[in-house]
């Protein structure tokens, strides 16, 4: 196990490297799921969800850079523009979906939008 | 190109309704749909013999048809032609059984919902085809943004469009976890190439074995790479409505219109499963030592059954209870997935029990979408006295009924065979799991048949004779002939699968 918070902390003061960036992203993928788990309105889990989708961008990039793969390879690079231009297309789908439930119920709060049940 | 011939139809097909779209509004709808099917016919029969083509040429000579950079992310195995034939056939029945949705109940946009039929089910096939990360991934989101949008079509009632909303945030989550899993896979072996990662991904105990062609090593139980298998596992879960987490499915089933249920309930399960095939069953299972996800799913594959089951009984809505049915179901077949040792028997089950799931399924969704047509409604009372208004409908229930239940002599009951087989195979020696499943098989009994009893013995209210639609009438024959027809064809399928699945094996 490599992994321990304290050799982690360590690490942080050197320069910077894989260690910060994968840091970096967890803590943003840790956020963004705080805020789908937490937030009522439906624009703002999407904004959560965006958050969640750029950490695995920025943990993609990072791990191209400083990874095992060849550099040649842009397995890593590619990978993240095609995220990015999924997270275009859920976006646009997700802000369709909340605009026609808004203008047939007059709100965006997930936990109002509640008749299926059983 | 030729082996490619499945996806290059169902790519024509949803532009071909994309443009159909601009001409097309309000009535006319149903013809184009019964075009579609037959064009996905011409399709299925054209890919049956392009697999037995497939199967006399081996392997080795069908890859050396397929040009290069095709075929580094495209497999062009007979078994992936084989699950590209069977989309095309999904999205066939699913042209089929909207037929009289498109014509008469969906006003605006119907020529949209056929095309975005064309393109999940090409989701579909492409996930069958993947060999690489990248490529099954986009594929499996191609898959389920067409699935939010099915579900959302009827944008004037509140409840599809909370189905829509529902599925779309959970969907978008499950695939956001998934991704971060594989952003880990990814960096910590430098590859995306299944094949690759299946060499990389070893036994090992050392952190960082050696490097291969810049790509490094790593043991299966480095807890990086457990993390991001786990992660995977929770994406497709979701995918699969895999206890716990399953919470959606029965919203999305109930709310959406019926069928595009009766599509979700077939095409992003079986994409999901074929994803857990190529990921879990054939990269991340090391050949010897600990699989990192194979204790947590067995444990959830034997709730994934029972809670479906149980639920299933007290629910009043029949695509409710198909909902929680549906998860059942995903719970049978991960039986086979976990039953690892036994592979060459596990692989031909699923492929098995995934052709007579999605005949039985579409064809009792049929049965529901048959009468919600006429009745609008969905409970259980709608179905009183169903024998005497349309026997047609009712003594197909009862086939189905009996497939989904797994009695003899239907498609589901073979499919139930060969998976509990899987599991008592002496390699595996999974009993109490196979005796859980049949415990579960018990249960299903109870509430398909208590459908029954309200079709036959409880008088109905109405009593006018009903007329099924041409579409959803030969949308229930062809499953109706496909359930049962299956059986005596089932020794040769097997062999087909049993060939097709070592050669995958090899892949």
């Amino acid at each position: 196990m490599g992994f321990m918070l304290g050799d982690i902390l360590e690490s942080l003061g050197q320069p910077v490297g894989l260690r910060h960036c994968l840091v970096f992203a967890a803590l943003l993928f840790a956020v963004g799921l705080y805020g789908v788990l937490t937030r009522r309105n439906a624009i703002g889990i999407l904004m959560a969800l965006e958050l969640m989708l750029n950490a695995v961008n920025a943990n993609l990039v990072a791990f191209w850079r400083y990874g095992p793969g060849p550099r040649e390879a842009l397995n890593g690079q590619v990978f993240a523009v095609f995220v990015i231009t999924m997270a275009a297309a859920e976006a646009a789908v997700g802000l369709a979906i909340i605009l026609a439930l808004f203008r047939l119920r007059r709100t965006v709060n997930a936990d109002e939008v509640n008749l299926l049940k059983g | 190109m030729l082996f490619l011939f499945p996806e290059l139809i169902l790519c024509g097909l949803g532009l071909g309704a994309t443009v159909a779209a601009l001409f097309c509004r309000g009535r006319g709808a149903g013809r184009w749909a019964l075009y579609g099917f037959f064009v996905c016919l011409a399709g299925v029969v054209t890919g049956l013999c392009l697999l037995a083509y497939a199967i006399d040429l081996g392997p080795e000579a069908t890859g050396q048809l397929t040009p290069e950079f095709i075929a580094r992310t495209f497999a062009v195995d007979p078994l992936s032609l084989f699950f590209s034939t069977l989309a095309l056939a999904v999205c066939g029945l699913a042209m089929l059984f909207s037929m009289e949705f498109v014509e008469e109940v969906l006003e605006e946009h119907p020529a949209e919902f056929l095309a975005l039929i064309a393109f999940a089910s090409l989701g579909i096939a492409c996930v069958a085809r993947s060999r690489d990360l990248i490529t099954l991934f986009f594929s499996l989101e191609l898959v389920s943004i067409s699935g939010y949008l099915l579900s959302g079509m009827l944008r004037r009632e509140p409840r599809s469009l909370e189905a829509a909303l529902k599925y779309f945030l959970i969907g978008a989550v499950s695939s956001a976890i998934m991704l971060f899993g594989m952003s880990l896979i990814y960096g910590l072996t430098g590859a995306t190439d299944l094949r690759v990662l299946r060499d990389a991904v070893g036994e090992g105990h050392l952190h960082a074995v050696g490097q291969l062609a810049g790509v490094r090593m790593v043991s299966s139980q480095d807890p990086m790479v457990i993390t991001g298998i786990l992660c995977i596992v929770v994406g497709l879960g979701f995918k699969i409505a895999m206890v716990p987490f399953h919470m959606w499915c029965p919203d999305v089933y109930e709310g959406a219109p019926t069928p595009a249920t009766a599509f979700l309930s077939v095409g992003p399960k079986a994409a999901g499963f074929v994803a857990i095939v190529r990921l879990l069953m054939l990269t991340f299972a090391p050949s010897s030592g600990p699989v990192p996800w194979a204790q947590p799913v067995l444990w959830l594959c034997a709730l994934t059954m029972t809670l479906g089951n149980v639920v299933a009984c007290r629910q009043t809505n029949l695509k409710r209870m198909l909902a929680y049915s549906s998860i059942a179901h995903s719970g049978y077949i991960l039986i086979a997935v976990v039953s690892l040792g036994s592979a060459d028997l596990a692989l031909p089950a699923i492929v098995m029990y995934l052709i007579a799931y999605v005949l039985m399924n579409v064809g009792a969704f049929s049965v529901v979408i048959a009468l919600s047509n006429i009745e609008g409604r969905e409970d259980i009372h709608a179905y009183n006295g169903l024998s005497k208004r349309s026997p047609y409908l009712a003594y197909a229930w009862v086939i189905f009924a009996m497939s989904l239940a797994g009695v003899p002599p239907t498609a589901g009951f073979l499919g139930k065979l060969y998976v509990f087989m899987a599991a008592l195979d002496d390699r595996v020696r999974l009993y109490w799991l196979a005796v859980v499943g049949v415990a579960n098989a018990v249960i299903s009994v109870w509430y398909y048949f208590r459908v029954a009893r309200h079709m036959f013995f409880v008088e109905g209210v109405r009593t006018e004779p009903i007329r099924v639609g041409r579409g959803a009438g030969w949308a229930i024959g062809l499953s109706l002939a496909g359930t049962l027809v299956l059986v005596p064809l089932f020794p040769w399928l097997i062999s087909f699968a049993t060939s097709a699945a070592q050669v995958l094996g090899a892949w």
